[in-house]
């Protein structure tokens, strides 16, 4: 086991990213051999896969090799009255929430899903409904463990330690080399509830009204827009907002409500996701709603993760996929760009069936190639349609760059060189910390390179 | 504290067997060769909320350190409650064929090392009058087939000199399991083509504790694999020496 376990696991397991789109084999896949033997890295380009959730290309390496991080899943350390975790690479959150809820703690920023690793929220800096509050996930990573393809394995911390390498491999899309283990800070809790409450808006101005009220009043805050709302209801919605609950000291113990998980076994036919179904469910979603205003407690579960009860959501778009497509827009234009890219979707009726707004905050990101920044964040997504899809997405981005804005990687498959490289100012300065041996489809794909 | 000895402790289906009965009341005694991966393993535990973990180094192919293991364990747990051995080894077949020292080591590491084990501590356990002994066999014991019929024979000697424990132990209240995983996909495995029938060793693990608490005698894992072997055993051997697996 020397050079890892080379399988045929390609030829026999799919690694899609979740988006479904592009389609991208590598060439081999390798396990992570977890004890000291190492992989040789003689055979690039290198890229780490753990859950695939990054929407587009950013977790494929077409015609590369794949290394998978299942068997780095054992926690490390776990400093149960300071709340620091030390934890491989391939353990996810998912996992983790199991660890620590019951022990008083959650994660100090969690993303829409519980099925992403943890060098994969480095990797991709994600950001929670706390943005506003406590920044990004690698504002709480204290160190990390760097495995550069020239055989050095570089302890990177928060505070002086190869601190170059250490902001350049957050956000940094798994380019700088291995990630084996992770560090980071939890957050404490009381209970494993949430309290939480609901405010229909009738408009995107009522959305900026209340989110002017609301910001930073709760500790996460998200609203929902239905994008197939027109007119004067254009961008109406709800506003989430909840905190951790600090009453009812239910022990610690997970007590969840048996909920159904369902699963999607396989793709949907193209034609179930139409543009009528998406209204529909955004009609329904709205009504069902709007009048239920007010506070309630709820598990942290369906709070943070409503999509994980459905196993393969994904698959709901049929073969073909979908994008993702999120953008953040500096505070400044934020209320005009935002509006007039609701009012381009709901006019070319580009329907959006989960679309997803949201202030982030003024807390700077740690990585060189962090997304999140101060602005409005808007995610959302269609069915890929072809071209058509494409086209309009490119529209779009024209309308984003021009508002100094950014695209989120982890959820591209399609922005041009152009934009990417007006998304990161400090793309040139991470160019020097990436690893020769490491790449990605996205990578290629946006650095013009061949495949 | 409840004591649950391990042996072959960093194998994929034993973490995920040990995740899933990992408490605070219990202690565990972790039992494998390569010591760097057992101390993850072990800090794994440890931070995932387990009493104590005991570590012990050994190399089960090393037969003449095997009673001095044994006594070490059991003088520091006093009572063992639950052993579970789990680890094996798989050469390609095609190696063993033509390589008696290849063949005799897959014999000895699945068969003959466990059998010493399976001495040791029955002899131990039944001073107890009570205790589980949980074993991982295979279903490629179940009929010798022309791909693996190495590796299935000393299964099929494990799974037959378990049988007869069982029976013996009965009378004194120990519970002896024979596990038969079909195909899971682990370290052990990860060479392998995999298919449709290939389950995590998470799934594995559900199952096997599953049977332990309902002091079962032999489990298939999945349970289908029990319909699986049962037409494979049935088919006549003019049929069977035809199929090529």
């Amino acid at each position: 086991m020397a050079s890892g376990n080379t399988s045929d696991l390609s030829t026999h397991f799919n690694f899609p990213s979740w988006g479904n789109y592009p389609s991208h084999q590598p060439k081999d896949v390798i396990r992570y051999p977890w004890s000291s033997s190492k992989i040789d890295f003689s055979d690039a380009p290198y890229l780490a896969y753990g859950m695939g959730r990054s929407y587009g290309d950013s977790c494929l390496n077409k015609n590369g090799i794949i290394i998978h991080s299942s068997q780095l899943n054992h926690i490390l350390d776990f400093d149960g009255d300071k709340g620091i975790i030390r934890c491989e690479a391939g353990v996810t959150f998912d996992d983790l929430l199991s660890v620590i809820v019951p022990r008083g703690w959650f994660l100090p920023v969690t993303p829409g899903t519980r099925f992403v690793t943890v060098a994969g929220a480095l990797a991709n800096d994600v950001h929670g409904k706390n943005h506003h509050a406590v920044g990004s996930f690698g504002n709480h990573v204290t160190a990390f463990e760097l495995q550069r393809s020239d055989g050095q394995a570089l302890l990177c911390t928060c505070e002086n330690e190869n601190k170059q390498f250490f902001n350049a491999t957050i956000g940094g899309l798994g380019l700088t080399g291995l990630v084996t283990w992770v560090e980071f800070r939890l957050k404490k809790i009381v209970n494993s509830y949430v309290s939480t409450s609901t405010q229909p808006f009738s408009s995107i101005n009522a959305f900026f009204e209340l989110d002017r009220q609301y910001f930073e009043r709760h500790e996460y805050s998200v609203a929902w827009i239905d994008t197939t709302a027109r007119l004067r209801h254009l961008g109406r919605g709800l506003y989430f907002s909840g905190d951790h609950a600090t009453e009812h000291p239910v022990a610690y113990t997970e007590i969840r409500k048996k909920q159904r998980s369902l699963n999607l076994p396989i793709n949907f036919p193209g034609f179930v996701l139409n543009t009528f179904a998406i209204k529909a469910f955004n009609r329904f979603y709205f009504n069902g709603h709007k009048d239920s205003v007010g506070q309630t407690l709820s598990h942290y579960s369906p709070f943070f993760y409503p999509l994980d009860n459905i196993k393969n959501w994904n698959r709901m778009y049929g073969k073909r996929g979908f994008f993702q497509h999120q953008c953040v827009i500096p505070l400044e234009n934020g209320k005009e760009v935002i509006t007039e890219i609701l009012k381009r979707v709901s006019d070319k009726g580009m329907a959006s069936f989960l679309s997803v707004l949201k202030r982030f905050g003024n807390i700077p990101s740690v990585g060189m190639m962090s997304f999140p920044r101060e602005g409005y964040t808007l995610a959302l997504d269609f069915p890929n349609k072809g071209k058509r899809t494409l086209a309009f997405l490119t529209d779009l981005d024209e309308l984003i760059q021009s508002a100094k804005g950014a695209i989120y990687p982890a959820k591209d498959a399609r922005m041009s060189a152009e934009m990417f490289v007006s998304s990161f100012p400090d793309l040139e300065l991470f160019k020097n910390y990436i690893d020769p041996a490491f790449s990605s489809s996205f990578w290629r794909r946006v650095m013009q390179q061949q495949e | 504290m409840k004591n649950i000895v391990i042996m072959g402790a960093t194998s994929g289906i034993s973490q995920a067997v040990a995740k899933k009965i990992l408490a605070d009341d219990v202690c565990f005694h972790l039992v494998a060769r390569d010591i760097e991966k057992l101390n993850i393993v072990a800090s794994d535990l440890k931070s995932r909320g387990c009493g104590e973990v005991v570590c012990y180094q050994l190399d089960f192919n090393e037969l003449q350190q095997h009673t001095a293991i044994v006594y070490d364990i059991a003088n520091k747990a006093g009572v063992i409650d639950t052993l579970f051995i789990c680890y094996g080894l798989m050469h390609p077949q095609q190696e063993c064929e033509i390589n008696v020292d290849k063949a005799l080591e897959q014999v000895k590491s699945n068969y003959t090392s466990v059998v010493s084990l399976l001495v040791l501590f029955s002899q131990l356990m039944r001073k107890q009058n009570a205790g589980t002994i949980a074993v991982v066999s295979s279903v490629a014991g179940d009929r010798g087939r022309k791909s693996n019929y190495i590796y299935g024979s000393a299964k099929a000697g494990l799974t037959t000199f378990l049988e007869g424990l069982r029976y013996q132990l009965y009378e004194y209240g120990i519970q002896v399991l024979t596990i038969k995983p079909g195909f899971v996909d682990s370290p052990m495995t990860a060479h392998l083509k995999k298919g449709a029938l290939w389950v995590s060793t998470d799934v594995v693990a559900g199952y096997i504790v599953k049977a332990i608490n309902k002091k079962k005698s032999v489990v298939y894992v999945p349970p289908f694999w029990f319909l699986i072997m049962a037409i494979i055993q049935m088919i006549p051997v003019f049929i069977f020496r035809k199929l090529n697996f």
